[in-house]
């Protein structure tokens, strides 16, 4: 369904003619040719993306060579992948590579465990995720800048606020928004001061039916954070599962318009803090400062322990 | 001594949140002290009247005590406690409780009065019907007014806000989230001499509400507003600001699986839905709102809302 769904976008999107040609396309690791699951595929123009589901495949269709656009493969793990449209009309098959986490860090003699970024959960009053009428929310990932006081330290447990509604027939069945999201968590990238290279090379995959607040308990990851800044992100997985809609007001027909959203919106922290600590990652796969909450809203409803 | 109670919704466990008014003008009393007993949890209400306590874990058998100089001091046990409460206090000597400001031959009176019960709902069970409304737009909204007099003197101004977490999933689904800020224009406008309509503005006051107050008064005394004709308006004017957002759920179909036959397998999604802040109150009043609205805030078309729309306006002259 997710690729029908692409299908649509697509041709609507780049008004292709030649619908009757599909092309399929296999993610796999340059090394070991094994299938790569859950891969962001971004059409950079056309402002399209989803997420592949564990068999690594996807389908764009049209005719790709006449097609003028940029797609960008990001899988957790591996390098970042750009190409073209007109390139993959001879291909078939993508190949990403690892880059497997060289973290050098010295690990500090710790002791407590130090809570982040804490706040009054049942204070939270905004979301970052879903469209508004002014801007459309347009990121594949959103991220929490943490400031500590040396490096060295050891991150343990990461919490997620998230919006999560009941859903279903009303007095017949219902049940939670069920959603599946990744954490990412990055290094400090020297140039732009934003996330840089990840610091934990394995997936951290995290799905939530019936809570809004999420604990991720990291200690298995031994992460490892190398200077005094690091970043917890949350990457959508733009899939089926995720997929709901928000409804827009669309000040050129003077109507509403259902437009679709992906699962979870991530809370804004309610205390303002001095300076903004909120990433996003926009479809050019440019991490940039996300400033729509401000200067109330200067960071997201994730919590951080680490171990000094 | 009365207890007027909101609508059922369970806001969170732990929450407790309000409005203490006077119960003779209904006024909100300021400054009022708020204790939960057991949990030692204290607080004062706010100019609105309004206060919200938040307890980690509740302790049964609670209670609310709310005390201020001059009024009797009322217990709330928490079993009796309902999402945003009215708590009216009863002055302790009566003479405290004359409200009288007439002096040297003017006259105090309320325009549109509309009092606690008006925009109140007694709903106890998901099924029960709700006597309110809620009245929200996107651009500007007038009501007009006609004063005995021309010249007259405008000290206050009331609005009843309607709360939207109700209960009944059988018609709506609840909010999504909760805000409480919300910042708007009220401005003070003179009828067109021509056709009636909002004419030239005369006064414009930037609100902000901290709080989920249900009945919200704005003290104008300061500001001396004089008014030279009888017919006026009192216009709300909404901003779309990220600060005002509140985020409406609603469910639909979302397409999971489409067979071979055509036949398309439904599964529930939710839509969000962003609406702005202040969300006012309709009840079935004794007479029709008149009022216009303008959603691009400068083309006025006029409206005649079957309910009375909970905004008063009280004049001296």
């Amino acid at each position: 369904m997710k690729k029908l769904i692409v299908l649509f976008f697509y041709i609507t999107a780049l008004n292709a003619t030649a619908q009757q040609k599909v092309n399929k396309f296999f993610v796999v690791d340059a090394d070991t040719r094994k299938k790569i699951p859950v891969v962001s595929i971004t059409i950079v123009k056309a402002k399209l993306n989803i997420t592949t589901e564990k068999d690594g495949i996807f389908i764009i269709p049209g005719d790709l060579s006449i097609m003028r656009d940029t797609v960008i493969l990001n899988s957790q793990g591996y390098d970042l992948s750009k190409t073209t449209l007109r390139a993959m009309s001879l291909h078939d098959t993508l190949f990403l590579k690892r880059s497997p986490v060289e973290n050098t860090a010295i690990v500090v003699k710790t002791n407590d465990d130090t809570l982040l970024n804490n706040f009054n959960r049942k204070e939270i009053a905004y979301y970052v995720g879903i469209h508004k009428e002014d801007e459309l929310f347009e990121n594949l990932q959103v991220a929490q800048q943490f400031d500590v006081s040396r490096a060295g330290i050891i991150l343990t447990k990461v919490t997620v606020n998230r919006l999560a509604s009941f859903i279903g027939r009303p007095d017949i069945t219902g049940n939670f928004e069920r959603t599946q999201f990744r954490v990412r968590i990055y290094d400090i990238n020297p140039l732009t001061g934003g996330p840089g290279k990840d610091l934990c090379n394995e997936a951290i995959e995290e799905s939530s039916g019936d809570t809004q607040q999420l604990g991720v308990n990291l200690k298995k990851y031994k992460i490892v954070v190398p200077h005094k800044t690091f970043f917890v992100a949350v990457e959508w997985m733009r899939d089926f599962k995720n997929a709901g809609y928000t409804m827009v007001y669309d000040k050129k027909v003077s109507d509403l318009r259902q437009l679709p959203n992906y699962r979870p919106a991530i809370g804004i922290s309610p205390i303002t803090g001095n300076k903004l600590n909120i990433w996003a990652l926009n479809f050019k796969h440019e991490w940039k400062r996300y400033q729509y909450y401000m200067p109330f809203g200067t960071d997201l409803a994730i919590k951080a322990v680490i171990n000094y | 001594m009365m207890i007027c109670l909101m609508p059922v919704f369970c806001f969170g466990q732990g929450v407790y949140q309000g409005q203490v008014m006077n119960a003779v003008t209904e006024y909100p009393l300021s400054d009022v002290t708020v204790i939960l007993l057991k949990s030692k949890l204290r607080t004062n209400t706010n100019e609105q009247g309004y206060f919200r306590l938040v307890v980690d874990e509740k302790i049964a058998n609670d209670t609310l005590s709310f005390s201020y100089v001059g009024y009797k001091t009322f217990l709330l046990p928490i079993s009796a406690y309902q999402n945003k409460i009215f708590v009216t206090l009863t002055p302790a000597n009566n003479q405290l409780a004359q409200v009288n400001i007439n002096s040297n031959k003017l006259k105090t009176v309320t325009l549109d009065r509309f009092g606690i019960s008006d925009i109140k709902d007694l709903l106890k069970d998901r099924y029960a019907v709700y006597r309110t409304f809620p009245y929200y737009t996107l651009g500007t909204f007038a009501k007009y007014f006609e004063a005995p007099t021309d010249n007259i003197l405008l000290t206050t101004i009331e609005l009843g806000r309607r709360d939207l977490d109700i209960p009944d999933k059988l018609v709506n689904y609840p909010l999504a989230t909760s805000n409480k800020y919300a910042r708007f224009l009220m401005h003070i406008m003179l009828a067109d001499g021509k056709n009636g309509r909002p004419g030239t503005k005369i006064f414009t006051k930037e609100i902000i509400l901290n709080d989920n107050s249900l009945k919200v008064t704005i003290d104008l005394k300061a500001e001396k507003i004089s008014i030279p004709s009888a017919k006026f308006y009192i216009a709300i004017e909404w901003l779309k600001t990220m600060r005002n957002e509140i985020i409406k759920l609603d469910v639909t179909d979302k397409v999971r699986r489409v067979k071979k036959n055509g036949e398309q397998l439904l599964q529930d999604a939710s839509i969000y839905t962003i609406m702005y802040q202040p969300f006012l109150t309709m009840f079935p009043g004794y007479k029709r709102t008149n009022g216009w609205v303008a959603p691009d805030n400068i083309n006025w078309n006029p409206i005649k809302m079957g309910w009375q729309l909970a905004l008063s306006a009280t004049i001296i002259y």
